[in-house]
């Protein structure tokens, strides 16, 4: 079966239908555009794409397990989050936090999902994490080994590869050595052409990208997923903000293998037929990229 | 399924009670953002119509069949206001609403952890004003 070739995949993240689901769109439609771009992994959003989140009927798991069958689509990344400010009077502590973790470990278990997109509350603008992560993270080990699952922050421009951020991460798995903890990296981090010259901050000052793709290689052990993020796709199948070619060659030669799951970023998001396009030309893209036949 | 507008035609009518009395106008709102929040992370605007501003705290919200004032969902950590559901907003008013059309807007915002406090909090909310939702609908009823 496609879905368990070794090496980097294609997949597609809901997110990139925002605006369109509910209004035109529902989740067999998803399925059914993943299934035409022979892509064979799709992402989820818990708090958008679960009907009656956090507490789906098992009707809905059911035609969840269905769907993922008839199209043949592998449930490869959950994206949560965990919402620390979710009450005004305070920031959640550690055992707050942990109970909102073992919640969504659970569902994305019952929903055969093993890799977790857990994104982090953060503190200042450089999306520096809450100052408890370490100590929830922790308690959260053992639940995420008993349910099968790899809790992924999101490194997302302009959190840089060489960067405090993905240094702690990095120490906090080699400490621990736990392997239910990684990384997801947004390819967005590599964009190094700034349309409009729209820059985050903290990012460099001299105008080059966050990251470079061969600073993949070191991390590529902690990577379980990567976010395929795209802004814009010409219609000769060129993304012109991201370097995908040296992407794609990196996580190729170096035998990473996980799911890239498409996120569209660009203009005119839900609008049906051209984010659809857009999704399209990408996958023309990274098949060639991929050498896929 | 739900309008691409964040206001809905559908559901824009005046509230009647158990003896038929019209209290008030109701009308449904989609949620603007890509996922759904515990309804403590929602902070409700006030409701504008023909540019009479009814206050937030004034006005309720019904989400997943249950009725809150904009304290109340502060307590709720639970539930959630997901996207593909729309919300009513209730809006006390004796009489109601005449028949025909009506400028009604709305505002309101959501706490996002992982987006940077110093653009999305009460703070930062205070500062910044949210932009309104409007649109112009017929009350029929």
């Amino acid at each position: 079966m496609a879905n368990e070739k070794i090496g980097p995949k294609r997949g597609v993240s809901v997110y990139s239908y925002t605006g369109q689901f509910g209004i035109d769109m529902d989740l067999e439609d998803a399925f059914i555009e993943i299934n035409d771009l022979g892509a064979t992994g799709i992402e989820i959003l818990a708090n958008a794409h679960i009907e009656n989140y956090p507490n789906p009927t098992d009707e809905w798991v059911d035609k969840w397990w269905a769907l993922c069958n008839k199209y043949n689509v592998t449930p490869g990344e959950y994206g949560h989050w965990v919402d620390s400010r979710r009450r005004k009077d305070h920031t959640l502590d550690a055992k707050e936090s942990l109970e909102m973790l073992i919640r969504d470990f659970k569902l994305a278990n019952r929903l055969g999902f093993k890799v977790l997109r857990t994104k982090l509350g953060v503190i200042d603008d450089t999306l520096t994490p809450v100052e408890n992560w370490r100590e929830f993270i922790k308690m959260a080990l053992p639940y995420a080994e008993k349910y099968d699952v790899r809790m992924c922050p999101e490194i997302h421009i302009p959190t840089a590869l060489k960067s405090k951020m993905v240094d702690d991460y990095v120490e906090f798995i080699e400490q621990t050595g736990t392997k239910y903890f990684g990384l997801n990296i947004d390819f967005g981090t590599f964009q190094n052409v700034f349309p409009n010259g729209r820059r985050y901050p903290g990012m460099p000052e001299d105008g080059s990208p966050c990251s470079y793709p061969e600073e993949l290689v070191p991390l590529l052990k902690y990577i379980y997923c990567c976010h395929a993020k795209f802004n814009e796709m010409s219609e000769d199948f060129k993304e012109v903000t991201i370097p995908y070619e040296e992407i794609l060659k990196v996580l190729k030669d170096n035998n990473w293998n996980g799911f890239m799951m498409s996120e569209y970023e660009g203009p005119r998001r839900g609008e049906a037929g051209y984010v659809t396009e857009q999704i399209r030309r990408q996958h023309v893209m990274m098949k060639r990229l991929l050498g896929e036949e | 399924m739900l309008e691409r507008e964040i206001i809905q035609t559908r559901g824009f009518k005046n509230t009647k009670d158990e003896n038929g009395n019209v209290t008030g106008f109701e009308f449904r709102i989609r949620n603007s953002y890509y996922r759904g929040a515990w309804l403590s992370m929602y902070r409700p605007g006030d409701v504008v119509v023909d540019g009479v501003t009814y206050p937030a705290a004034e006005t309720t919200w019904v989400v997943n069949g249950i009725e809150y004032t904009p304290a109340e969902m502060l307590e709720v950590e639970d539930e959630q206001w997901p996207i593909d559901k729309a919300a009513t907003v209730k809006v006390k008013k004796a009489g109601g609403l005449e028949m025909g059309y009506h400028d009604v807007e709305i505002s309101y915002r959501f706490i996002m952890s992982y987006i940077p406090p110093i653009v999305n909090s009460d703070e930062a909310f205070a500062r910044m004003p949210a932009k309104p939702y409007t649109r112009r609908m017929i009350l029929v009823n």
